[in-house]
C-alpha cells in the first residue's frame, strides 16, 4: 500500500525546506506504523500533546499524525496552521484540544467562540450543548513559523488519500510545486497506474512525479541529465506547469557551466534540448490562449449585448435616448439580492433555488420601474429625444440614492453555488460556469426579444407604431398600450441583464451610470439603431476584439485593459466614420428619423 | 429662430445692469466684506463654467449638433495651465539631469522602470513649453481649438450627425480620460496636477532659463559643490526662489483679479457668441439645425460651418479650462469623465437652451444649487441632509424638462410677460 | 423683474449659506463623499465618525463643550472637497475636520487647510510621499503595511515569484515602487517580478486572471493586491471561477477590509491575506466593546447594513481620529489648532486595537502591523502580528535612500515651520 511507504519516508523532505539538523531528530519516523489502527483514542491523546511549549515535541507530534494518513486529519492540519485550534482548559487545568474557526455574536453583539471538535468537525458538546465560551478563554497554541511550514507540507501529504475528488486533486497538483514532496512519490505513482481512478486525478499525477524529479537541484552532468528526461517526460504532457519553471531551469545550468561542473558541449547539448521543449510547450500554450482568448472575447461580447439589449429597445427602436438604462440594470441585480435574501442564500447556507426565482423578479422589477418611467416622464418626450437624455439622466440621479439610501453600497450577491469554478473542456482550457450560463442568457434574451417582435401580434404592432406612429393610429392602434408594453419590455431585459451581472461582478447603486451606459450606447449605436441584429454583431465583435487586442505584446509593452479599450474606441470612431449609421444602417422612412 | 432669443439679456439694459452687478456690485460688496474672497472665488470658476455652457448653447442650441466630449476639451486648456502652473510652483526644488526642476506632482508619480530611482527622472519634453505663459495661454486656446477643429473635420465631413455624433464624442471623451488617468502618460495620473503656489507671468524662456540657472548656480557655489551634488552628481536644490517670478494664488487680490479676468472673458464670450449667432453666418447655423438637406440644395456646405462652431466651443472651453485651473488649484482627469459633459448639457437645459444668456444662467445656478445642497442645513422644521442632494437635483431636472422646455430664461419669460399683463390690467 | 437677476438669487443662497451657523459648543467637520463612486467606503467613515461624536458628546463632550458635528457631501468630486473644506472652515468655523479617503481628495483640500492654517485627520492608509503640518494621518504609511506583507509572503509563504497588480494610481504606483525595491534588495530577479494596472472600475479580469494562471504554474507565486474599489469583486470572482485557489496563488491584498468583504462572495477566497494595521477579530477588550457599539449605532441609527455592518482599519482610524484630537485638546485645554498640534506629537492613546502612539514629529501615527486571513465568514484570522508598534515614514526610506526628503508644509507660519 502506497499509503505506508508513505509513511516509512515521510519527514525527510523537511530537511529541504529547514536545513538545522535538530529537524532530524522531530521527524523520527517508525516505519512499522501499519499495525496501529487508527480510532479516535489513539488520536486524541497525540492531539492534548500540541497544548505543549516544547516545540520539539510538537513537530513530533504532527510527524506522528502525519503518519496516520487519517483524511478527517486534512481539515485539521489546516485549521492548526492557521491557528484556529485552542487550548481550553477545563476546570480542573487539563488541557482540551478545540477548535474555533469563526466567532458569533448575539443579539447584544457580544462575541462568543462556538467550538468545534477537532477531528470530527462537529460541535463541542459540553452537557449536551455546543459549548461556545468567550474568546479571552481560549488559549492560543498556534505553531510557529517552521512547524506551520511542516503541518502545511503533512496537509497535502494526507489530501492525497482524500476520498473527495477536489481535495484528492489538490494534494496530487499541490506535492509537484515547490517545495517538492518527494515522499508523496510512491504514492503519487500507485494513483498514477491505479487503472480505477479518475483520468484527471492519474494524469495530473504523472505530471507532479515528473516535476518533482524536475525541481531537484543539480550539481553535476548526471543529476542534469536526469532532470533533462523528467523535462522531456513533462513535455509530452504539455505541462504549463514545466514551462513556469523553465527559467529557473535555465539559469542553473547556465551557473553550472560556469562554475565548471558542465563542460561546453555538454551544456550546448542541454540548450538545445531546452529551446525544443521551450517550443513544444510555448505551442501548446500559444493554442491554450488562443482558444481561451476567443472564449473571453465571447463571453465578454455576451455580457455586453446583455446590458445593450433593454438598449437597443428603449433607444434603438423607440428613440428615447435613455441614460436611466443604466439604473434599470442596477434594479435587476437589487431585486437579485431581495430574492436572495429572502431565501435566506448566504455564503454557508446555499439555497441555490433563489436564482431561478430570481430572474423572473428582477425582469419584472426593472419592467415596473420602466413602466412608471414612461408613464411619467418619458411618455411626454417621444418627440423630444434630446430632451429625454436629459429628463432619464435626472430619474437615473434619483433611483441611483434612493437605492444607496435603502440598501447602502457594499451589498454582498453570492453566486449560486453551481456558478463557481469552471470546465475544463480540454487540457488547461478552462471554461468557467458563470460565464458560460451568461453566454445561455445572453443568447436567451436575444431569442426572446426576437420572438416578441417577429414573431407576435404585439411584435407587429410594436413594429407598426415605430415605423408610422400616425399611421399606425389611424388604423386602431392602440399606440399608448404599444409604447408602454414596448418601453417595459426594454427595461426588462435591462434587470435579466443586472441579473446576470452579479454572478461575475459587483453590486453597487452606481454601477448603471459608472459601468454600463456608455458601453451599451456604443454596442447599440455601432451595430446599427434599431436593429437587433447590429447589437448581436457589434457586441460579439466588441468583445472578441477587446479579448484579442488586451494580451497583445510588443516586446516590453503589454497592451493590458487601458490602451486596448483606447484602441478599440479609436477603432469604433473610425468605423462610425466610414458607416455613420452603424453596421446595420436603417433604411427607408427610418434612415430619415433624427 | 427662438422667440425668447436673448430677449431677457439681449434687451440693453438688462445686460448693462448685469455689467455694472458683476464689475461694480460685487467688488463694494467684496470690498465691504459682505463677501469672502472664497466666494468671489467660487463664483469665478462658475462663471468659468458658464463661457464653457455657452460654446456647448452654440453647438446644440443654434446648429443642432450635441458634443458630449466638451469637458476634455475643458481639460486640455486646464492641462496647459495646470503644467504651467505645476512649473513653478512646489518648494521640491528637485532638478533632473538637464537642469530642469521637477514639479512636485510630477515627481511623486513618476512612472519609473524596474531599477530606476528617482535620480532617473526627466522632465519630459512636452512640459518645457508650458514654462512660459504666454506661450501656455496660447497653446491652452490652439490645443483644444486644433483638437476640435481635427475630430470635427473628420467627423462632419463624413456626415455622422444626431445621435451618432453625441455617442462618438461621448467615446471620446471615455478614451480621453483613460489615457489622462494613466501614469505612465507623465501627466500625473488620476492624482492630476496640484501643488500651484505662483502664476508667472513675467516669465519668460527669455528672462529665466532653469539650465542657465543651473550653471550659475554651480559657478556662485564654487568650491563647495561636492557636499552640494547627490550621488547621482545632481543639484538637490534648484537656487529658484519662486517669490521673485510671480504673484501668489493664495493671495486676496489675485483671487480677486483672477474674478474679474474671468468675468471679463465670460462678457467677451457671451458678446463673441451673440455676435455670431446675429450675424449672417448664425442664420446659416440655424438653417443647419432646422433643416440641414434643404441647406445643402441651396448649395452651402453645412460641415464647413459645423467644423466652424465646433472648433470655436473647443477654443471656449479650452479658455474656460484655463481659467479655472489656477482659482481651483487642481486640475485632476476625473473632470473630463463622461458624465460631466452630460452636466453640461444640463446646465444649458435648465438655463434655456438656444438662448445665449440661458446658458450662462443655467451654469452658474445648477452649480450653486449643486454647492448648496451637498451641505447639511437646519431650517426651521427640518434639517437637509446632504445624503438627498442627488435625489433633489434629478427631481429637479425631471421638471424642468417636462414642464420649462424653455428653462429658466423660458420661465422669466413667462413670469415678466404675466406681471406685464397684470400691470396693464391694473392701471387700466 | 428686477428682483429675478439671477445674480440676486446666487446672492441670496450665499446669505442662506452663511445663516446657518448655530452659536454655542464647538464644531468639527466631517467631509467624507456620501454620494458618487467613493461613497462605498466614505459613509462607513461618516457613520463611525457621528458615533465617537454622539459617545462624547453623552460624557460631557470637550473641554466641557457639546460637540457638533456638521456634515457635507464632497460628492466624489474632488474640487468639490477643496469647496467644502472652505466652507466647513471658514463659515462653519470648525475646529478640526476628519476626513477624505482618495489621495486626490486629500490633495485637493490640503492648500486650503494649509493657507487657513486649519487641522485636517485623515484616516486611511496612502502612499507616504507627504508631510504637512495641517493633517495628521492616523492611518497607515507605506513602510507600516507593504514591507512586512512582503516579507511575509517571501519567507513564511516561500513565494519566488511576485504579481503585483493594482488599479492605476497614485497609490498603488507609489506602493509598487516600493515593493519593487525591497524585493530587488532581497534578491528576487527582475523576471519575477510583474507588474500591471487596471483602470478605476475595471470590471473585465478573464484576460489578466488567465495570465496570472500562466505565470503562477509554477507554484511558487504570489499576487501583491492593490486594487481598489470596486474592481475587487470581478477580480476575486473570476480568480476563483477560473479555478485558482490560495493554494496555488495566494493574493495579498492592501486595499481589502472586512468592508470589502461584505460585498463578495467569500468561500472561494478563503485562504487569501490582507494585510492591515487593524482588523475587526484583534483580540482586546477595548475592541469588543468598540465592534459592539458599532455595530449597535449602526442598528439604532437605522443605517444600511445595520447588525451586519462591521469594522475595518479606516473604520478604526477614523474612529480613534476623532478621540485623539479630543485627548490633545484637554491636554492643552484649547481648541486653537497650534496648541492642539503641539499636543497631538508623541500622544499616547488606547485605541480599540490596542495602545497606539503619534508620532513626535512627522504627523503620522505609530501602529502594530497585522496580516490576516479571510475566513468563510468574510472575518480575518490574524496570523502575523508585528512585535509591538512599528514606526512611520513620512517619506519612505526607499524611495529616498540618502534620506535627505523635503521639509514639511503648511504650519502656522504657512511654510512648514513650527
Amino acid at each position: 500500500m502506497g499509503k505506508f511507504f508513505l509513511l516509512a519516508v515521510l519527514f525527510s523532505p523537511f530537511c529541504l525546506l529547514e536545513s538545522q539538523a535538530e529537524d532530524e531528530n522531530n521527524a523520527k519516523v517508525s516505519g512499522n506504523a501499519n499495525s496501529v489502527v487508527f480510532k479516535e483514542n489513539t488520536l486524541l491523546p497525540l492531539l492534548l500533546e500540541l497544548a505543549s511549549e516544547d516545540n520539539e515535541k510538537k513537530a513530533d507530534v504532527v510527524s506522528r499524525l502525519a503518519q496516520t494518513g487519517e483524511p478527517r486529519l486534512e481539515k485539521f492540519f489546516e485549521l492548526y496552521r492557521q491557528g484556529s485550534v485552542y487550548n481550553w482548559p477545563d476546570a480542573e487545568g487539563n488541557p482540551r484540544i478545540v477548535v474555533n474557526e469563526e466567532t458569533v455574536m448575539d443579539d447584544d453583539f457580544n462575541e462568543f467562540a462556538p467550538l468545534l471538535d477537532p477531528l470530527s468537525g462537529q460541535p463541542f458538546l459540553v452537557a449536551g450543548k455546543q459549548a461556545k465560551p468567550d474568546l479571552l478563554d481560549l488559549v492560543d497554541i498556534s505553531p510557529d513559523r517552521k512547524l506551520r511550514k511542516l503541518v502545511n507540507a503533512s496537509k497535502f501529504l494526507i489530501r492525497l488519500f482524500s476520498p473527495d475528488y477536489e481535495t484528492r486533486i489538490s494534494g496530487v497538483k499541490k506535492t509537484g510545486d515547490p517545495p517538492f514532496l518527494e515522499d508523496a512519490l510512491p504514492t503519487l505513482k500507485e494513483i498514477a497506474e491505479d487503472s480505477s481512478e479518475d483520468e484527471k486525478v492519474r494524469w495530473t499525477a504523472r505530471e507532479s512525479i515528473a516535476l518533482i524529479g524536475f525541481g531537484k537541484s543539480s550539481s553535476n552532468l548526471e543529476e542534469t541529465e536526469s532532470r533533462l528526461v523528467f523535462l522531456e517526460e513533462l513535455a509530452e504532457l504539455n505541462s504549463l506547469r514545466a514551462l513556469a519553471r523553465l527559467d529557473s531551469f535555465k539559469t542553473d545550468i547556465s551557473e553550472l557551466a560556469q562554475s565548471g561542473n558542465l563542460s561546453v558541449s555538454d551544456y550546448d547539448g542541454f540548450s538545445g534540448r531546452i529551446s525544443k521543449v521551450e517550443s513544444s510547450l510555448a505551442d501548446h500554450r500559444d493554442s491554450v490562449e488562443l482558444s481561451g482568448n476567443l472564449f473571453r472575447g465571447l463571453s465578454y461580447g455576451s455580457v455586453l449585448i446583455l446590458i445593450a439589449l433593454g438598449l437597443a429597445v428603449t433607444f434603438g427602436l423607440m428613440g428615447v435616448i435613455n441614460m436611466a438604462h443604466g439604473e434599470l440594470v442596477m434594479i435587476g441585480a437589487y431585486a437579485t439580492y431581495e430574492v436572495q435574501r429572502i431565501f435566506g442564500h448566504s455564503a454557508d447556507n446555499a439555497e441555490d433555488h433563489y436564482y431561478l426565482v430570481a430572474l423572473p423578479v428582477a425582469f419584472l422589477a426593472s419592467a415596473l420601474v420602466g413602466l412608471l418611467m414612461e408613464q411619467f416622464v418619458v411618455r411626454h418626450l417621444y418627440n423630444r429625444p434630446l430632451e429625454s437624455l436629459l429628463a432619464t439622466w435626472g430619474v437615473g440621479y434619483i433611483l441611483i440614492q434612493v437605492v444607496r439610501l435603502r440598501y447602502g453600497d457594499n451589498i454582498g450577491v453570492n453566486a449560486p453555488t453551481w456558478a463557481r469554478g469552471g470546465f475544463e473542456i480540454t487540457q488547461d482550457v478552462v471554461l468557467p460556469y458563470a460565464r458560460l450560463y451568461l453566454l445561455a442568457l445572453s443568447a436567451t434574451c436575444v431569442a426572446f426579444l426576437y420572438f416578441i417582435i417577429r414573431k407576435t401580434k404585439m411584435g407587429v404592432l410594436i413594429r407598426a407604431t415605430m415605423q408610422n406612429r400616425d399611421m399606425a393610429q389611424s388604423l386602431g392602434v392602440r399606440t399608448r398600450n404599444v409604447d408602454r408594453f414596448t418601453f417595459a419590455i426594454g427595461s426588462g431585459i435591462a434587470g435579466v441583464a443586472g441579473y446576470g451581472w452579479t454572478i461575475v461582478g459587483g453590486v453597487t447603486p452606481d454601477m448603471g451610470s459608472k459601468l454600463f451606459i456608455v458601453d451599451s450606447f456604443l454596442v447599440v449605436v455601432t451595430g446599427g439603431v434599431g436593429e437587433l441584429v447590429g447589437v448581436v454583431c457589434s457586441g460579439l465583435g466588441i468583445g472578441v476584439l477587446t479579448k484579442l487586442i488586451e494580451p497583445m505584446e510588443f516586446g516590453d509593452f503589454t497592451i493590458g485593459p487601458v490602451w486596448g479599450k483606447v484602441i478599440l474606441l479609436a477603432v469604433i470612431v473610425a468605423f462610425i466614420q466610414f458607416r455613420p449609421a452603424g453596421l446595420f444602417a436603417p433604411k427607408g422612412r427610418l434612415a430619415d428619423r433624427k | 429662430m427662438n422667440p425668447q432669443f436673448d430677449k431677457l439679456v439681449g434687451s440693453k439694459r438688462a445686460f448693462f445692469a448685469l455689467l455694472l452687478f458683476t464689475f461694480v456690485v460685487m467688488p463694494v460688496m467684496y470690498s465691504a466684506e459682505m463677501i469672502t474672497v472664497g466666494q468671489i472665488n467660487m463664483i469665478g470658476r462658475y462663471m468659468c463654467f458658464a463661457i464653457l455652457a455657452l460654446g456647448l448653447d452654440l453647438l446644440w442650441g443654434y446648429v443642432g449638433i450635441l458634443s458630449l466630449c466638451q469637458f476634455t476639451f475643458f481639460c486640455l486648456g486646464g492641462y496647459a495651465m495646470g503644467m504651467h502652473l505645476a512649473h513653478h510652483g512646489g518648494p521640491e526644488g528637485i532638478i533632473d539631469g538637464n537642469g530642469w526642476k521637477i514639479p512636485a506632482c510630477l515627481f511623486v508619480v513618476y512612472p519609473y522602470d524596474v531599477g530606476e530611482s528617482s535620480g532617473d527622472a526627466l522632465v519630459p519634453g512636452f512640459w518645457k513649453p508650458f514654462w512660459n505663459l504666454p506661450l501656455t495661454v496660447a497653446l491652452g486656446l490652439l490645443i483644444p481649438g486644433l483638437a476640435s477643429f481635427v475630430l470635427g473635420y473628420f467627423v462632419f465631413r463624413s456626415r455622422v450627425r444626431g445621435v451618432y455624433f453625441a455617442i462618438l464624442t461621448q467615446a471620446i471623451a471615455v478614451a480621453s480620460w483613460l489615457v489622462f488617468c494613466r501614469n505612465d502618460v507623465k501627466l500625473c495620473g488620476t492624482n492630476g496636477l496640484v501643488r500651484f503656489d505662483v502664476i508667472a507671468p513675467a516669465e519668460s524662456l527669455t528672462t529665466f532659463n532653469p539650465v542657465d540657472a543651473k550653471d550659475k548656480w554651480i559657478e556662485s557655489h564654487e568650491g563647495s559643490l561636492d557636499q552640494d551634488l547627490n550621488k547621482d552628481g545632481k543639484l538637490d536644490q534648484l537656487d529658484y526662489s519662486i517669490a521673485d517670478v510671480g504673484f501668489s494664488l493664495s493671495s486676496d487680490e489675485v483671487r480677486f483679479g483672477l474674478y474679474l479676468i474671468t468675468a471679463a472673458c465670460l462678457f467677451g464670450a457671451f458678446l463673441l457668441c451673440r455676435w455670431v449667432v446675429n450675424s449672417r453666418l448664425g442664420r446659416v447655423l440655424l438653417a443647419i439645425r432646422d433643416d440641414e438637406s434643404t441647406l445643402c440644395f441651396f448649395g452651402y456646405k453645412p460641415y464647413v460651418y459645423k467644423i466652424f462652431a465646433f472648433s470655436l466651443a473647443g477654443i471656449l472651453a479650452g479658455l474656460a479650462g484655463m481659467l479655472y485651473v489656477p482659482q481651483m488649484q487642481i486640475i485632476t482627469p476625473s473632470n473630463m469623465e463622461a458624465y460631466r459633459s452630460l452636466l453640461v448639457v444640463v446646465w444649458v437645459a435648465v438655463g434655456g437652451r438656444g438662448t445665449l444668456a440661458g446658458a450662462v444662467l443655467g451654469a452658474l445656478v445648477v452649480n450653486l444649487l449643486y454647492n448648496y445642497f451637498t451641505s447639511q442645513h437646519d431650517f426651521y422644521f427640518f434639517s437637509w441632509n446632504p445624503d438627498y442632494w442627488q435625489i433633489l437635483l434629478g427631481l429637479m431636472f425631471v421638471l424642468v424638462v417636462l414642464y420649462l422646455p424653455n428653462g429658466l430664461i423660458g420661465l422669466l419669460d413667462k413670469v415678466r410677460g404675466s406681471i406685464g399683463l397684470l400691470l396693464r390690467r391694473n392701471s387700466s | 423683474m428686477k428682483l429675478l437677476k439671477p445674480k440676486h438669487i446666487l446672492a441670496s443662497f450665499l446669505l442662506a449659506a452663511l445663516s446657518t451657523s448655530s452659536l454655542f459648543g464647538v464644531k468639527v467637520g466631517v467631509l467624507h463623499s456620501l454620494s458618487g463612486t467613493m461613497a462605498i467606503s466614505e459613509t462607513s467613515l461618516r457613520d463611525v465618525v457621528m458615533m465617537a461624536v454622539n459617545e462624547i458628546n453623552a460624557k460631557g463632550g470637550v473641554l466641557g463643550e457639546q460637540v457638533e458635528a456638521v456634515v457635507v457631501d464632497p460628492a466624489s468630486d474632488w474640487p468639490l472637497f477643496a469647496e467644502k473644506a472652505k466652507q466647513l472652515i471658514n463659515e462653519d468655523k470648525v475646529a478640526v475636520t476628519f476626513g477624505c479617503w482618495t489621495s486626490v481628495s486629500r490633495k485637493s483640500c490640503l492648500p486650503v487647510f494649509e493657507e487657513n492654517n486649519a487641522l485636517l485627520f485623515y484616516p486611511v492608509q496612502y502612499e507616504g510621499e507627504e508631510q504637512s503640518l495641517n493633517v495628521f494621518y492616523t492611518a497607515a504609511s507605506p513602510n507600516q503595511q507593504l514591507v512586512p506583507a512582503a516579507e511575509y509572503m517571501a519567507k513564511e509563504m516561500g513565494c519566488k515569484k511576485f504579481y503585483l497588480l493594482g488599479t492605476d494610481y497614485v497609490f498603488p504606483r507609489t506602493a509598487n515602487k516600493v515593493l519593487k525595491a525591497y524585493l530587488k534588495a532581497e534578491g528576487v530577479p527582475d523576471e519575477n517580478v510583474m507588474e500591471e494596472y487596471t483602470p478605476f472600475h475595471h470590471q473585465d479580469y478573464q484576460t489578466i486572471v488567465s495570465k496570472v494562471k500562466q505565470f503562477a504554474a509554477s507554484g511558487d507565486a504570489c499576487i501583491l493586491s492593490t486594487i481598489n474599489g470596486d474592481s475587487n469583486v470581478p477580480f476575486y470572482k473570476e480568480f476563483a471561477n477560473q479555478g485558482l485557489s490560495s493554494d496555488d496563488c495566494p493574493i495579498m491584498a492592501f486595499s481589502v477590509s472586512e468592508d470589502e468583504l461584505r460585498a463578495m462572495d467569500v468561500p472561494p477566497l478563503v485562504g487569501h491575506l490582507a494585510a492591515w494595521n487593524y482588523f475587526q477579530s484583534v483580540k482586546t477588550p477595548s475592541n469588543a466593546a468598540f465592534v459592539k457599539s458599532f455595530k449597535k449605532y449602526c442598528v439604532q441609527a437605522g443605517l444600511p447594513g445595520g447588525a451586519k455592518r462591521v469594522t475595518c482599519d479606516p473604520i478604526e482610524a477614523a474612529y480613534f481620529g476623532v478621540y485623539v484630537w479630543k485627548a490633545a485638546v484637554e491636554k492643552c485645554g484649547s481648541f486653537d489648532v497650534d496648541k492642539v498640534r503641539k499636543a497631538v506629537y508623541g500622544l499616547e492613546f488606547d485605541a480599540p486595537g490596542g495602545k497606539k502612539r503619534m508620532h513626535p514629529s512627522n504627523q503620522h501615527t505609530l501602529k502594530p502591523v497585522y496580516i490576516g486571513e479571510i475566513l468563510k465568514n468574510g472575518q480575518f484570522k490574524i496570523v502575523y502580528s508585528s512585535d509591538g508598534l512599528v514606526s512611520p515614514d513620512s517619506y519612505s526610506s526607499y524611495l529616498w535612500p540618502d534620506g535627505n526628503f523635503p521639509k514639511p508644509t503648511g504650519g502656522p507660519n504657512g511654510d512648514g515651520s513650527l
